[in-house]
């Protein structure tokens, strides 16, 4: 009875002993990948549309000076109206000239670029 | 970044990431699979005896873990790690029918293990586990499994493979009997002797 019982001991530490090695038995790591492939997939499927205003960004959402203008699109109206009227001022000053009744071309000095103040002084001096 | 917030939601039980995971929490995914991947594929793995199916299950089972976090509830009485090992266990069970090896009758035995002069490799001492388990039928085998590797409470055990109590303790002591006999005679061969 007594051997008996020993032996009982002896397979129950051997089951014991396999069972805890059992225990200690892990995922792959490519399993571990796919499992959270499959969770990513499942929450992209059921979160629900989001509104563009979260999404937005700076394009999305401009700042007040370009909201102002209406927006990017009126923004850049505005921008390449200005560009347009640069480019016809350097390239063409006769025009711009012509257009102002001469008053840039005397402004000028004759040069044809800055404004010459001392004509304006000597206007504000006359009156 | 993650390790932050994963430490966080690490003091959360599992019913709470559930429905953080529903909410679209990716740190509630990854929490969750730490938790209770090993623990589905350690199950799948004891109950099918071959490592490929077991990977498979589990994956299948976490897959439909995931698909029930959105109708989750945080205070149900559902515990996410017993609704896991039910589906494992049912997913094993069709496998195993599916296959013919139900009832373990054409399992392979331990006899072609090398003798107790050898000492086996760890891979060798857990397929030689698993063909004792395969010898037992399917519900002892996992009751076997549930209470001795994954130290589940007999209640678990009963709700997991919808059976009482009684039945459970009646299982897990019939099935460590059986067990101790496959593998008597392996003893020597299957203690590390270090």
């Amino acid at each position: 009875m007594a051997i008996e019982t020993e032996r009982d001991r002896h397979s129950d530490a051997a089951l014991e002993a396999l069972f805890e090695e059992a225990r200690h038995d892990g995922p792959r790591p490519d399993l571990v990948a796919r499992v959270l492939a499959d969770a990513a997939a499942v929450q992209a499927a059921a979160a629900p549309a989001v509104p563009p205003a979260r999404r937005a960004g700076f394009f999305r959402n401009p700042p007040g000076f370009v909201a102002a203008l209406g927006g990017w699109g009126g923004f850049g109206g505005v921008t390449a109206a200005g560009l347009f009227g640069l480019a016809v001022g350097l390239w063409s000053p006769e025009a711009v000239d012509a257009l102002s009744g001469g008053q840039f071309w005397s402004l000028s000095g004759g040069n044809g670029w800055t404004p010459d103040l001392s004509a304006l002084v000597l206007e504000e001096s006359d009156v | 970044m993650h390790s932050d917030s994963d430490a966080e939601l690490a003091r959360l039980g599992d019913s709470a990431l559930m429905v953080l995971f529903a909410r679209g929490d990716p740190g509630a995914a990854r929490v969750l699979t730490a938790r209770l991947l090993p623990r589905a594929l350690r199950h799948a793995a004891r109950v099918l005896g071959d490592a490929a199916e077991a990977e498979d299950v589990a994956q299948e089972a976490m897959l439909r873990l995931w698909h029930a976090a959105a109708d989750w509830r945080s205070d149900g009485p559902a515990q996410p790690a017993t609704w896991l090992h039910r589906v494992v266990a049912n997913l094993a069970i069709d496998r195993l029918r599916r296959s013919g090896r139900a009832t373990g009758l054409d399992a392979e035995t331990p006899d072609d293990a090398p003798g107790p002069e050898a000492r086996l490799t760890e891979a060798e001492r857990m397929a030689a586990l698993d063909a004792a388990l395969a010898t037992l039928p399917e519900r002892q085998r996992q009751a076997v499994v549930l209470r001795h590797i994954e130290g589940m409470s007999n209640p678990e055990i009963a709700e997991v493979l919808g059976i009482g109590v009684e039945a459970v303790e009646s299982l897990t002591a019939r099935g460590k009997r059986a067990l101790k006999l496959a593998l008597d005679g392996k003893k020597e061969a299957l203690s590390h002797g270090d």
